[in-house]
Parts: structure tokens; C-alpha cells; sequence
């Protein structure tokens, strides 16, 4: 029997994740020097400051949750991959320090705004390397998980 | 890319249990053992920073299982596994940056201990695990 399969249109659902993750990223920042001047003046409480900020990190975060469901198969390993590096970091750092700062009371306190930038920068850091190695970013060739083997 | 696709589910299950239960017995033990020790004023010093890291030691043993059965499962598991990992990463990165950054500037606000944040991911992991497995009809749901 004579079966096609219908190529998916990847490109799309790459420039949507990317545009999505732009906008959100840029909205996160921009809210966020807005809530910190409200707050300083007093004109915002802080507890409604809270999850407006986390709305756009939430944003991001299912702009990843729907490329999974879009994105190839080479992608969707690069991108799991990528997100179990980060969370290894993230967890060798906070663990230790953790039960360290809990049960020894002169240990400095680890600083919580640093987690979410080492897990960001662990995470893209190998995303970046994992689409480099399976030649998405390839100059003398166009990146198609679909293409005919070379024989 | 390495391929680590060797095992059944099944198979991959059984030896995430192998690590798992000594590594949370591991923890238990370790975690009363560390506050006996330190609260009791019983080691001091450099010591204390190694029984301190004790528990932390069997929780790391339990990741690289846990890890290694998303690497080597079936692709149902897999994926339930990781929308229940960016669960987890939202919540944690949510936390870690929009209290961390307000912390910095706001010296009112209450400090919220880095110990908290494992447990805060587990919490929110495990419920979303629980959630999409009963979705997607997958098979288990991991403690």
C-alpha cells in the first residue's frame, strides 16, 4: 500500500516558540522594573507584585511545554537533554548548599535570585551545543529531519 | 548524541527502584544522623559541613536514577516525565527569580531559604507526573 506522510511544518513551529519566547521574556523584564519602582514608592503590594511577575516565566515555560508536543523528534531530545543538564546543576547547587545553610547557621545565605540564571544559563548553553551537533545551525546545509539518507 | 534506548520500560522502572529505595533509605537515615549529630553539638568545624552534605549525597543518587529512567524509558514516560520536570522548573524558576530579585530590593521582605526549593520542585513535579499519567493513560506515575 502506497502511504504518505505529511511532512509537518517545523519552521512554523520553530518561529512560533521563538516569538513566543521573546515576547514573554521582554514582557517578564519590562514588568519587572515597572513592579520595582511601584513597590519602592509604595503605590503596588508586593504580594500582588509576586505572580504578575510570574506570569511570563509561566509563559516561557509553556511555550516549551507546547514545542514538545510540536517540534521533531531530534528536537524534542535536544530540548529534554538540555533541560536535564540544567536541573542537575540547579539541583548539585541548591541541595548541598541547602542542607548546609539549614543545619549550619553561619554558612552565607545562598542568594535565590542566582538559581534561575545558572539553570537559564546551563539549560540554553546546552541547547545551544545539542542543535549545533545535530546541525541545526549548519551553513551549507538546510537542517531536515525529514531528508533522504545519502547513499 | 548518546543512545541509552537499551531497556524495556519495565526494565527501566526496575532499575530506577534499584537506586531509588537505597537512596531514599540512604537519605533518611542520613538526614536523622545529621541533626542528631549537629544539633547535639557532637562534631564541629569542616565536620560539620560533611554531615551537613550527608543527606544531600543520597538525594543526588536518587536524580541520577531518576534521570537515567527518563534517558532509557519509553516515549509515553519519557514525555510525561518531562512536561511534569517543566512543571516543576516553572514553579521553581517562578519562585527563584520574581522572590529573589524582590529580595534584593525590598529588605522587608521575609528571606526564603534555598532548602526549600527541591522540596517545592518535587511537590509540584510529583502532582503534575500524577496528573499527566492519568492523561495520557501512562502506565506509572514515579514516587
Amino acid at each position: 500500500m502506497n502511504t504518505t506522510v505529511k511532512k509537518p511544518n517545523l519552521k512554523q513551529a520553530q518561529k512560533r516558540y521563538v516569538k513566543t519566547i521573546i515576547g514573554w521574556g521582554c514582557s517578564f523584564f519590562i514588568l519587572f522594573i515597572i513592579a520595582v519602582k511601584l513597590v519602592i514608592a509604595d503605590k503596588l503590594n508586593i504580594y500582588v507584585v509576586v505572580p504578575m511577575l510570574a506570569l511570563p516565566l509561566l509563559g516561557v515555560i509553556f511555550a516549551l511545554r507546547r514545542f514538545l508536543k510540536d517540534g521533531d523528534e531530534m528536537q524534542k531530545r535536544v530540548l529534554v537533554e538540555a533541560l536535564l543538564w540544567g536541573l542537575s546543576v540547579l539541583m548539585m547547587i541548591i541541595i548541598p548548599w541547602g542542607y548546609m545553610e539549614v543545619m549550619t547557621p553561619k554558612l552565607p545565605r545562598f542568594p535565590l535570585f542566582f538559581l534561575g540564571n545558572v539553570f537559564m544559563l546551563v539549560f540554553l548553553g546546552k541547547l545551544m551545543h545539542g542543535h549545533w551537533k545535530t546541525g541545526m545551525f549548519s551553513k551549507t546545509q538546510d537542517y531536515d529531519p525529514w531528508r533522504e539518507p545519502k547513499k | 548524541m548518546t543512545e541509552t534506548l537499551s531497556h524495556s520500560p519495565k526494565q527501566a522502572l526496575r532499575r530506577y527502584f534499584k537506586i531509588f529505595i537505597p537512596s531514599m533509605i540512604a537519605y533518611l537515615f542520613f538526614v536523622f544522623l545529621a541533626v542528631r549529630l549537629i544539633k547535639g553539638e557532637f562534631v564541629s568545624g569542616p565536620l560539620m559541613y560533611i554531615v551537613a552534605l550527608l543527606p544531600a549525597a543520597a538525594a543526588l543518587g536518587f536524580l541520577f536514577g531518576w534521570f537515567r529512567f527518563i534517558q532509557e524509558t519509553d516515549e509515553l514516560a519519557r514525555r510525561v516525565q518531562t512536561e511534569a520536570i517543566l512543571f516543576g522548573v516553572a514553579a521553581v524558576l517562578t519562585l527563584s527569580l520574581t522572590w529573589g530579585i524582590l529580595e534584593m530590593f525590598i529588605v522587608t521582605l521575609p528571606r526564603l531559604p534555598v532548602f526549600w526549593v527541591f522540596p517545592v520542585f518535587m511537590m509540584v513535579q510529583g502532582l503534575a507526573s500524577w496528573r499527566l499519567s492519568k492523561k495520557y493513560g501512562s502506565g506509572f506515575c514515579l514516587p
